[in-house]
């Protein structure tokens, strides 16, 4: 029997030309490069680790923290834009690594920076899978701010246990997946160095719709219908201006996370779309 | 493997009315609908997914009342609503074929029939495929003009059944001018034209007689999908949004270019998503 996934038996580094990488690592085949939100104390494990096993039994699946999440480099500091700075990092975690190409998966704000790589260099990204992507403009129909910004910004105010459940409790609808997420999160956030190094990529954000028409490759747009942290409308803009897009809607109250609250269902869905 | 529709050709009578279909394939039951307009039939709807479903489920290709193969005279009865009627039938026909249960996948009008019967029989369906529908497809949009845009065409061929305008129809039907061929128009109007069908087909396609499934979906038990083509003309996307907010077990799949016909503009994805949700 295969040894079951671990946060640290999966734990690999690179070099992405001097920025250090903290990624986690399963599987084999075509690569896919999975990339993390940079939210406050969001990582590449507590984001995906409810998808890498089924994902590693079809590709080389790599879960990625960006700087300065999860274990990755807390030195290194930017201010240039910020989506240019990251697809800079994933270009090359790519070369460090030898890879070619990969398919990508980015999350809530993990998107914005794969979308990037992929409209500055297309050669080196296959298909695209994103869920509910941060950077997509207003939405037009939720009074904005979107219910869980407040609880986000307390959360990063004050970044205690009570908080974070109150954050969790507007992102995962589902009570009973609550309480590891939250441990996760927890504990990265206050992870060693990591609330120092929380303003060292300080960049200006450019809007998505900016420049996404320009991204052809293949991709899959996910949402939670019920998503109260980034609103669902903004689904259909992103569909619109992608040229090659498709959109998948997990009705049913699913919240902010279908990776982790409908992870079977995902995981089924990600992998076809991959290997059509 | 070549298909040849008239080796699945089948008749039953049930509840007094003579509904053809074709049957295809081994497994779990799959009953498919087709839509409400002009020359609309089972095989021409859901031909391109043969192949590939007939390998997993028995496919049970079903002609509405008034239209394919089916009777011509049918008549709706006094009282009853399009979809109570069009369920009650459908049940006839899996009891007549002696199926327990059945997976449904209804296109476009058939989609509130759906609904109904999965309102009415749950015992008796599987999961339910909806494709460019929900409520009914005579419902005012909410965010664009009344009727839509390719609907005006469907309207006009009614009005004076020609292949021009047929063509024309085609047109808002599906967007992508490389996957419209002559074929698929010149079988479309052979369709349409058969003798009895616009007259019988416009005794039931009224949305009149359609009863309000949105009131009753927040009851619908039924695992859905809901597939959908973003540049649709005839049934815009902005009926995702009724879906989303009303139907309890729910996911959606949207194509960004393709319009009313997904499951051939893109029949390959549609195949696979169908395949899997049905078997998970």
């Amino acid at each position: 029997m295969a040894m079951a996934l671990t946060a640290e038996n999966t734990s690999r580094y690179a070099d992405a030309n001097g920025v250090r990488v903290h990624y986690h690592e399963a599987g084999e085949g075509s690569p896919l490069v999975c990339v993390a939100a940079t939210a406050f104390g969001a990582t590449a494990w507590g984001q995906n680790r409810r998808n890498l096993h089924a994902l590693s039994q079809r590709f080389r699946t790599m879960l990625l923290n960006l700087p300065p999440q999860g274990d990755s480099d807390k030195q290194v500091k930017s201010s240039e834009p910020r989506l240019d700075f990251y697809a800079r990092v994933l270009r090359d975690f790519l070369d460090a690594l030898g890879i070619e190409r990969a398919h990508f998966y980015g999350g809530s704000p993990g998107a914005g920076p794969v979308l990037k790589l992929a409209a500055l260099h297309p050669e080196r990204v296959g298909r695209i899978v994103i869920d509910a992507p941060t950077g997509l403009g207003k939405s037009l129909f939720n009074p904005m701010p979107v219910e869980g910004a407040a609880y986000t910004a307390a959360f990063g105010r004050d970044p205690t246990m009570e908080r974070l459940r109150e954050v969790m409790e507007i992102q995962i609808s589902r009570p009973e997946l609550r309480e590891e997420a939250i441990e996760l999160r927890y504990a990265a956030a206050h992870a060693p160095g990591y609330q120092e190094a929380r303003g060292n990529i300080s960049g200006p954000m450019e809007g998505l719709l900016n420049f996404i028409n320009r991204v052809a490759a293949p991709t899959l747009i996910i949402w939670g219908a019920a998503d109260r942290d980034v609103p669902m409308d903004r689904a259909l803009a992103a569909m619109w201006e992608m040229p090659n897009a498709r959109l998948h809607l997990f009705g049913a109250g699913c919240g902010h996370w279908p990776q982790y609250e409908r992870a079977d269902e995902w995981n089924r869905l990600v992998i076809r779309f991959l290997t059509d | 493997m070549t298909l040849d529709k008239a080796d699945s050709d089948r008749y039953a009578t049930i509840d007094g009315v003579e509904l053809h279909y074709n049957d295809v394939g081994a497994g779990p039951a799959l009953m498919t609908f087709h839509g409400g307009g002009p020359g609309a039939n089972a095989w021409d709807n859901t031909r391109f997914n043969v192949p590939e479903l007939s390998k997993h489920f028995r496919m049970l290709l079903v002609d509405l009342p008034g239209y394919g193969g089916s009777d011509k005279s049918a008549t709706l009865p006094e009282g009853k609503t399009v979809d109570g009627f069009l369920a009650r039938l459908m049940r006839g026909l899996l009891d007549h074929l002696g199926i327990e249960t059945t997976h449904l996948y209804c296109s476009s009008f058939s989609g509130p029939f759906g609904v109904r019967f999965g309102l009415d029989y749950p015992e008796r369906i599987g999961k339910l495929v909806l494709q460019a529908t929900y409520a009914s497809t005579g419902m005012p949009l909410m965010l664009s003009p009344t009727p839509a845009e390719g609907i005006k065409t469907l309207m006009e061929f009614r009005e004076e059944p020609t292949y021009e305008r047929m063509q024309r129809m085609m047109d808002y039907f599906i967007p992508n001018p490389a996957l419209r061929s002559k074929e698929l128009v010149d079988r479309r109007f052979a369709a349409a034209t058969i003798s009895g069908h616009l007259e019988a087909a416009a005794r039931f396609g009224g949305s009149a007689n359609m009863s309000n499934v949105q009131r009753e979906a927040a009851n619908l038990k039924t695992e859905t999908l809901l597939l959908w083509g973003g540049q649709d003309w005839m049934v815009p996307v902005e009926g995702v949004l009724r879906a989303m907010g009303e139907i309890p077990n729910l996911r959606v799949h949207i194509w960004r270019g393709a319009g009313h016909f997904v499951q051939y503009e893109h029949r390959d994805e549609f195949n696979r998503l169908v395949l899997d949700f049905l078997t998970h």
